[in-house]
């Protein structure tokens, strides 16, 4: 099957690692993967701080390096539901709307892509120790994506899966309130990970890399071993 | 004058916007399988109980009015306060305290130790009692005392909500009552660190004796 | 409206920065916050479990909401003309200068003594004690929460619980100080105490102002649902009972009813119903009956039809002020109601409170939210919370453009730069080395970090590894030419 990568700007930059995982995982999936390099970012940060043309601008780049008919993966469900509702930026009469509404059927996040489209048997891939799967905001509620990533865990060789009773708290992060209210931020992050570190898990997983920086970084500085990883980084083979 | 200036605010707030359509008639959420005086008698009294509501079943009036004696005795209540309903009226005829009529009196309904009503309704859905103002003057004598006291007939019990507002709806003449009162367990509050506590300014228990022949 | 006097009084919203600061520091306030949102959002998950038909009902409830509000002149004729015919006096207000000026001339037309009042989100709104209090009248709050902090000379932290930031032992204190009570009393005991004063206060009082929950339009009726009492206390007592309400409080028809006593006390406390509920249609028809001679309903619009105009916002309108986003909030978990700064607190308040205040007056509200949604999946009516929160954010970036003028210029190079893949590979192959330094998390890193203030509250608390020397992008570009 061919497939579009949108790599997100956050895995670009921050977490190359995870993109060449997920393009490992792809292809082994069975996919032919291509890769736009004039790709750049799906706009959520001004759309979410208030900035609607800026949002436009780069959400009519986007729709053009995505112009097609094939599936598009993203390894980051806020960026797939930026996407997926980039109908929403655009009134109806605008021509931008209708590629928008065109758009949005052809884009899955990871894990359900896999699932759902693929039906990928993840038992090839191991991990020694406990995981704990986090809803990120967005990829649950936006995305309805939630048995999906719990399914392929599941089968991973070695891998425990444990249920955080918090699993749907929003982590903190959302975009610029991460930095405009920080101390807010961090306060949300530790109620989820105060529970976590008592579960005494291996690592946290997600396939939502700015939610994994807020978790994994605040890990970090609480100087837990706990691993905040990414599905793709799991699963690969 | 304030109501044109208002109302023509919201008329111009609304100048583009079309009417949406009225809601569906069908409301969810209505109860099943109440179809019977003993289903509806057990759904009341289990729903009532779960919220610290007593209740007591007895086989017909004059049990009722022995019952009635047995908890006064047992109680100590000196100063019983009464609404005018037959019902009470025949539930109180052997009480040896003092009895007075709660609407006519609100100083003393204040200081009294027990108020008992009758009830136009009862809702198995929630164990709620349902009491209009222009059948029976139950708003003080309900309220008012640390204790009410509501003698209910099995057959007054509906099965839910729906029933019971399109009951009152039109129980005035056609028109609803100047009061509905729906009356669902003692009077409570969480306010104070979320403890629990029951008789905040209303009773703090509320008994109820249903007259159910048809469950015993 | 004047900035001086905002449609909300006692309005603090643009202190919510320093307000929450102040509120993470203060472990006990946390830890009743944390006891309270938990122990409501487990009741309401137990009572929704009970109710199969949850999803039907709320769709069901927004439907008379959308219905009402898009007819609202027709609802409110009806409604007038139903009242007045069952002998209930209507009046209207258009802010809350006016409604404060109408109750207090009612006041003194009844030459009345005391006043009590029951539970109103609408009287706080209007700052209606503190307007009373300045013409020589001291209303009594008689919900047990509302007369602990009027007592405490505080404001509520919770729709439903106003005094939940208060431990008992605070109360405690508040009592034997204020009322002379004994020391450390438990609840059950605070509970009689406020019980006996207040009693006193009910059986005095000429007149009693209550809200409104719901406003039936066919019956010209209203419901007033509680635990405590004291709303039918205050409605049955005085001679006089007054009713306060927004022109949103409307519904159509007497049969609309049951839908909402299914949705709204299952939302707010997870119980299946309020311990009382009273329908009032009309004063008392013969004079030997219980109740007060007159029932009056002052509506108010007091910046409600502009909420109403714009077809974004007025599904704000149909809030029905059950409390369930505060519960679920994880905002509000952490910082509480005061941090807001305006009687409505939480997700229904970060919506409502700038949009009746005015965007100035409360410019931080729309951005203490991190957008996860949780309030639009609890919301007996549906309101899309975070839809509306973004088009405030837009409405502040749009009429508010001196403010944050380097952010604005951030996100406007940003934008040039990612419609632009050619801007974008120069842009981000020329900053790596600083995403690199400022990803790192030794004491260059650091240090380097603390130089950049957006970086600076990143790095205050989180530190990452540093990312590899290459982006996904230049080692694709490399393996695969």
């Amino acid at each position: 099957m061919q497939v579009s990568l949108f790599v997100t700007c956050l895995v670009d930059q921050l977490r190359p690692e995870v993109g060449q995982a997920t393009l490992a995982l792809l292809e082994h999936a069975g996919c032919t993967v291509n890769f736009n390099p004039s790709q750049t970012c799906c706009g959520q940060p001004a759309c979410n701080a208030g900035y609607e043309g800026e949002a436009q601008q780069v959400a009519r780049h986007t729709m053009d390096v995505l112009a097609g008919d094939d599936p598009i993966v993203v390894p980051s469900g806020s960026c797939a539901a930026q996407l997926k509702h980039y109908a929403d930026l655009f009134d109806a009469e605008d021509p931008d709307h209708a590629r928008a509404v065109a758009l949005a059927p052809r884009v899955h996040e990871l894990s359900a892509f896999l699932v759902e489209q693929m039906n990928y048997d993840a038992s090839g891939a191991s991990f020694e120790g406990t995981l704990t799967w986090h809803d990120a905001c967005h990829t649950l509620r936006e995305l309805g994506v939630k048995d999906q990533p719990r399914h392929l865990l599941r089968q991973v060789a070695g891998a425990q899966l444990v249920e955080a009773p918090e699993c749907e708290t929003c982590c903190g992060f959302g975009g610029t309130f991460a930095i405009k209210m920080s101390e807010i931020s961090v306060a949300m992050s530790d109620r989820k990970l105060d529970e976590i570190i008592a579960l005494g898990v291996d690592g946290i997983v997600s396939t939502d890399i700015s939610c994994l920086m807020q978790l994994g970084g605040r890990l970090i500085s609480r100087g837990s071993h706990i691993r905040a990883l990414h599905l793709a980084e799991i699963l690969a083979p | 004058m304030s109501r044109a200036i208002v109302m023509s605010a919201i008329r111009r707030a609304l100048r583009r916007t079309s009417a949406k359509e009225p809601a569906p008639t069908e409301i969810p959420g209505r109860p099943q399988g109440l179809d019977s005086t003993v289903e509806r008698t057990h759904a009341f009294r289990t729903r009532l109980e779960s919220v610290n509501g007593e209740v007591h079943l007895v086989r017909d009036k004059d049990a009722a009015r022995d019952l009635l004696m047995e908890l006064v005795e047992r109680r100590g209540w000196k100063d019983i306060a009464v609404s005018g309903a037959p019902l009470v009226t025949h539930a109180t005829s052997n009480l040896k305290a003092d009895l007075f009529e709660g609407s006519q009196d609100r100083d003393r309904l204040a200081h009294c130790d027990l108020g008992i009503t009758a009830v136009q309704h009862a809702i198995a859905e929630t164990g709620t009692l349902v009491l209009f103002s222009h059948a029976e003057s139950h708003r003080l004598t309900s309220l008012l005392p640390p204790v009410h006291i509501a003698l209910v007939e099995q057959s007054q019990i509906v099965a839910g909500l729906g029933d019971a507002l399109a009951l009152a709806h039109g129980a005035d003449g056609g028109e609803p009552p100047p009061l509905v009162t729906f009356i669902t367990g003692p009077s409570r509050t969480g306010d104070i660190e979320l403890t629990m506590v029951t008789g905040v300014h209303g009773p703090r228990e509320l008994i109820v004796i249903v007259i159910a022949p048809d469950s015993l | 409206m004047s900035k001086k006097d905002p449609a909300i009084a006692e309005l603090t919203a643009n202190e919510f920065g320093p307000a929450s600061r102040r509120a993470l520091q203060d472990a006990p306030l946390r830890r009743a916050l944390a006891k309270a949102t938990n122990t409501f959002k487990g009741r309401r998950e137990a009572a929704l479990d009970e109710m199969p038909d949850w999803e039907a009902l709320r769709t069901h409830g927004r439907a008379i909401k959308d219905e009402t509000l898009s007819r609202l002149p027709h609802h409110l004729t009806r409604f007038i003309e139903q009242a007045t015919a069952k002998g209930t006096q209507v009046h209207f207000a258009q802010d809350r200068a006016e409604a404060c000026a109408w109750i207090g001339d009612l006041a003194e037309r009844l030459e009345a003594k005391t006043v009590v009042k029951s539970k109103s989100m609408m009287t706080e709104e209007i700052g209606l004690n503190h307007a009373l209090e300045a013409r020589g009248l001291y209303p009594v709050e008689t919900d047990l929460g509302e007369w602990i902090i009027q007592l405490a000379g505080e404001t509520p932290s919770h729709i439903i619980v106003p005094a939940i930031h208060k431990s008992r032992e605070s109360v405690a204190k508040l009592f034997e100080e204020r009322l002379g009570a004994e020391p450390d009393l438990d609840a059950v005991r605070l509970t009689q105490l406020a019980r006996e004063i207040l009693r006193t206060s009910f059986l005095e009082a000429e007149l009693g102002i209550s809200g409104v929950n719901f406003a039936i339009a066919e019956t010209g009726s209203f419901l007033v649902l509680e635990n405590e009492g004291n709303a039918r206390l205050t409605t049955s007592l005085p001679r006089v009972h007054v009713a306060i309400m927004g022109i949103e409080k409307l519904l159509p028809r007497w049969s609309d009813l049951e839908t909402f006593l299914r949705l709204l006390p299952r939302s707010g406390t997870g119980q299946h119903l309020t311990s009382y509920q009273s329908i009032f249609t009309g004063p008392k028809r013969n004079p030997g009956d219980e109740g007060p001679d007159e029932v009056h309903v002052l509506i108010l619009d007091n910046g409600r039809t502009d909420i109403l105009a714009d077809e974004v916002t007025r599904e704000t309108l149909a809030c029905i002020r059950c409390g369930a986003c505060l519960n679920v909030c994880p905002v509000y978990a952490q910082v509480g109601g005061h941090s807001y700064g305006s009687v409505y607190p939480g997700p229904i308040g970060a919506i409502l409170t700038p949009q009746l205040a005015g965007a100035d007056q409360a410019t931080p509200l729309p951005g203490a939210s991190s957008l996860c949604g949780a309030c639009r999946d609890v919301c007996p009516v549906k309101i899309d919370i975070p839809r509306i929160l973004l088009h405030q954010r837009r409405e502040v970036t749009r009429k508010l453009p001196w403010r944050a003028p380097f952010e604005r210029l951030g996100f406007g190079v940003w934008a040039r730069m990612a419609s632009s893949p050619r801007l974008w590979r120069i842009g981000t192959y020329l900053i790596r080395p600083f995403v690199r330094l400022a990803g790192g998390s030794n004491l260059l890193s650091r240090g380097f970090c603390r130089l950049i203030p957006p970086l600076a509250a990143w790095s205050g608390g989180r530190s990452l590894p540093t990312p590899a020397k290459k982006s996904f992008r230049q080692q694709y570009a490399e393996s695969r030419p």
